[in-house]
């Protein structure tokens, strides 16, 4: 079965630069709807109040001052219709142990920084369609 | 897409002046100010890393890799039991140095 078309996407990311850049990258070369969030508190506002965006897909960098990454993830599977919402999480810590506990939380893959802001929107694509259906 | 990308970097290279003067502040409240607390060295860590991710992926990787080193270094000092020693606080200078020369 092909994978649905990956359309709305929820950026949470503390850092403005990464805002900038990778907003530009997914939907200048993606041409993805993206919502930024700059804290995990700010995108469990977005995901449960009263006019919700409903992301396909989530990009949560991991090291957030206050509420991390991690943190955002399990609150936000706390969220009615985010349970299995797919989550990514961005971070320059890409060691295999790192990577394999970022998993265990209940992220579908890990994207490393640095990247390529002119590949971004092709690494989420392949992310997307390679989920499970 | 490749020309707005050029904006974006070039607009960055002044916010990485910026970011590293933010460093050299959090640097100089730890060797000067006296706060070796984990608290102030947790925020010297959370700044060389966000720079690391940051200015690589905007094309700068020598300062990039010159984050990283300093976040290691911050790290190594937050992960060992016991107050932080003078000898590796001091060995952290050198590293907020290198960061600024690599601009």
């Amino acid at each position: 079965m092909p994978a649905p078309p990956l359309s709305r996407i929820l950026l949470v990311e503390d850092d403005p630069d990464i805002q900038k850049v990778a907003r530009m990258a997914l939907e200048a070369v993606g041409g993805y709807s993206v919502r930024v969030c700059g804290s995990g508190p700010e995108a469990l506002a977005a995901l449960a109040g009263n006019a919700p965006f409903a992301p396909d897909l989530v990009l949560l960098d991991v090291m957030m001052p206050g509420m991390d990454g991690p943190a955002t993830l399990a609150a936000l599977r706390r969220i009615p219709g985010a349970e299995r919402l797919p989550a990514v999480f961005m971070t320059a810590r890409v060691q295999t142990d790192e990577v394999a506990r970022y998993r265990a939380l209940g992220a579908v893959d890990v994207i490393a920084k640095p990247f390529d802001p002119m590949r971004l929107a092709q690494t989420v694509a392949g992310i997307w369609s390679a989920l499970p259906r | 897409v490749s020309s707005a990308l050029d904006d974006l970097r070039a607009s960055f290279r002044d916010r990485l002046a910026e970011r590293v003067g933010e460093i050299e502040a959090a640097w100089e409240a730890v060797a000067r100010g006296g706060d070796a607390s984990p608290e102030a060295l947790s925020q010297l860590l959370r700044l060389a890393h966000s720079l690391y991710g940051t200015a690589g992926t905007f094309g700068y990787p020598e300062a990039g890799l010159a984050s990283r080193a300093l976040e290691h270094g911050v790290r190594e000092i937050l992960d060992r039991p016991g107050p932080p020693r003078a000898a590796d606080l001091a060995a952290l200078g050198p590293l907020v140095s290198a960061l600024r020369s690599s601009l």
